[in-house]
């Protein structure tokens, strides 16, 4: 009786341990790989971890990342529009297929449900793909001029200054600047972003519709998508007005005014108003693209050389190889992917310099 | 005076590089400094800058031995050898210190070889743009020999116009970057990651353990690492009673005293 009482005992604080130690695993999966914020991080021993990956380290102040399924998606942290434009993709395609896919199926044919869902996952996709990607961010640190612990000392003037080198010719410069945050030499085209608090390979603009910035490495993708939105969109809204119109295009139809139409169809002509309403501001930003990679220039560069140089000039950069085909093919199909330059699922090393604390570079002046 | 001033103007537009000559490279990593302590005679350093071209080595941990006891020389990107060259990163393949626009002594034919005049934060330099590296550690072949290497990998990994980055890039598109996402994460790698993986394996097993053998203490920094943006080079000080390394070597000061 009694060895059965202590049994009974101590039943009770085993499951509780468990429990606790369940919840505190759920906890870090949740916030140590699910959702990411590095400045949010669970771990007891995180000043002196081991096993830590480099997403999850941020001794830099001023990042503003985090990172999703253990490091492979990103996102900054700012108001999360791209949620919006996420919800305002995926809404008209979910209504589109509970309500007219089986229709139009029934009456035309389903090949048209076929095309209009295959782009629209490709506009999904690259969506995905262009707002939680790696742009093309340059690693910290890497040209540092002095010992990480002498900050103290004087930094070098030539390091905030404009260099230029010769491009094609001796007279055609391309510029390399010297980022005092990053701390390294940027190579032309590179800007830094104010928002990420990073520096760009090739950065176009920082998307607020997709909260990550559009560079070297997903501005192809991020074209891709103007184009497919603006496909699916004029897709939808033809899908949907034939579906509206189609008693006038048959002989035995049983509808006979508009108004019957749309009170049989009401989702198609709420996706028909959608769509012609949600095609505007893509279909601007793809016209304006067109033009700017016709040329081979980026947003930024077009914009800070309008104030110098006026419309006309500004398009003309040193990278601009005077070829329309040559500049939509460098930007829509040629320009390889790449590699992560900074990879954040390998494992953190401690006092690796890329990711140490180190304050901006300053000009000591008298 | 070797002074920065012709090298660093701002130009503003085309017109004002026009007036001024032709641009000239040099490697932008490298500074002057105006106070320093000086090794030789002041009549010797009079009116000369310190040329500051090796580094601390901040490609590897902080706390670590290496960072420590080695120093890094770094070599620029260069531009005008490519005209995609904001898409396909190129270094240069000038000789260290031989740039068109390098830093020599006024009124004096270029410099062969470093040759430090004063110390700065500890380290020696020069009054030239000649670095300890080449041909001190390593000879102008071999340097030349790895850059060009370099760049023949990277050109290869991120050549625009090569087919199979064209072919990565269609099918992304067709595939909703699931081409990239899923067949090349688990499948087989797309043509430009291949490349680049190439280029780590050249720099790691053929470089570093050739350089084991001729230049010990002398490492290429994995490309990868820096971001492409420089080839980052290190050397490692030498004891002056260690008769294995061969060449000039890079001495710290205070074991200079030691052997005077």
């Amino acid at each position: 009786m009694k060895a059965r009482r202590g049994i009974a005992k101590e039943r009770p604080e085993s499951e509780d341990s468990v429990t606790t130690r369940n919840e505190a695993l759920w906890r870090k999966i949740f916030f140590n790989w699910l959702i990411t914020d590095p400045c949010l991080l669970i771990d007891e021993h995180k000043e002196d971890a081991k096993h830590l990956k480099n997403y999850q380290v941020q001794n830099q102040e001023g990042l503003k990342y985090v990172f999703f399924c253990g490091g492979r998606f990103k996102t900054i942290k700012q108001k999360p529009i791209n949620v919006l434009t996420g919800v305002l993709l995926v809404a008209p395609a979910v209504l589109f297929w509970i309500f007219d896919a089986k229709w139009l199926c029934d009456h035309i044919s389903p090949s048209l449900v076929v095309i209009f869902t295959y782009i629209w996952f490709l506009s999904f996709s690259y969506f995905v793909n262009a707002s939680t990607s790696d742009p093309g961010t340059l690693p910290r640190n890497v040209h540092l001029p002095y010992k990480i612990d002498d900050e103290s000392t004087k930094a070098p003037e030539e390091y905030f200054s404009t260099v230029s080198l010769p491009y094609k010719d001796e007279h055609t410069p391309v510029t390399v600047r010297y980022c005092s945050t990053c701390h390294i030499w940027r190579p032309p085209r590179t800007s830094h972003c104010s928002v990420c608090n990073s520096c760009i390979a090739a950065l176009d603009h920082h998307c607020i519709f997709l909260n990550n910035c559009v560079g070297q490495r997903n501005h192809s993708v991020f074209l891709w998508f103007l184009l497919s939105t603006v496909t699916c969109c004029i897709l939808l809204a033809i899908l949907s007005f034939v579906q509206i119109f189609h008693y006038l295009m048959v002989s035995n139809s049983e509808i006979k005014t508009f108004r019957e139409s749309i009170t049989k169809h009401p989702v198609a002509f709420l996706l028909a108003i959608y769509s012609l309403l949600g095609l505007v501001y893509p279909w601007m930003l793809l016209l304006c693209h067109l033009f700017l990679t016709s040329f081979n220039v980026t947003t930024r560069e077009y914009l800070s050389n309008y104030q110098t140089r006026g419309t006309v000039y500004s398009l003309f950069t040193s990278f601009n190889p005077n070829s329309t085909i040559k500049s939509l093919y460098l930007n829509w199909l040629g320009k390889p992917n790449g590699v992560s330059l900074i990879p954040m699922r390998d494992s953190y090393t401690r006092g690796d310099m890329r990711f140490e604390k180190v304050n901006p570079l300053q000009s000591f002046t008298v | 005076m070797n002074t920065p001033d012709t090298k660093y103007k701002k130009y503003d537009d085309k017109s004002t590089s026009e007036e001024d000559g032709p641009l000239l490279f040099f490697n932008y990593h490298e500074f002057t400094v105006d106070d320093y302590n000086r090794m030789k005679y002041e009549s010797e350093t009079e009116g000369k800058a310190l040329v500051v071209t090796h580094f601390p080595n901040n490609d590897t941990t902080r706390w670590s031995d290496e960072y420590a006891n080695t120093r890094i020389v770094r070599v620029p990107r260069i531009f005008n050898t490519s005209d995609e060259s904001d898409i396909v990163p190129q270094f240069s393949s000038y000789i260290l210190g031989n740039e068109p626009a390098a830093f020599t002594e006024k009124g004096k034919a270029p410099a062969t070889k470093f040759s430090p005049i004063g110390v700065y934060q500890g380290e020696m330099f020069g009054s030239s743009s000649r670095t300890p590296l080449v041909p001190g550690l390593i000879s102008e072949d071999c340097f030349l020999e790895i850059i060009a290497n370099v760049n023949r990998y990277l050109k290869d990994a991120f050549n625009p116009y090569s087919f199979w980055n064209f072919k990565d890039n269609v099918l992304d598109m067709f595939s909703g970057t699931l081409y990239s996402k899923v067949f090349c994460a688990f499948i087989r790698e797309s043509h430009c990651k291949r490349k680049l993986d190439d280029l780590e394996r050249y720099v790691s097993q053929e470089v570093n353990l050739k350089l084991l053998k001729d230049a010990p203490g002398v490492k290429v920094i994995s490309p990868r690492r820096t971001g492409y943006l420089s080839v980052c080079i290190t050397c490692f000080y030498r004891s002056p009673w260690d008769s294995n390394i061969a060449g000039l070597g890079l001495f710290r000061p205070s074991t200079m005293a030691a052997i005077s």
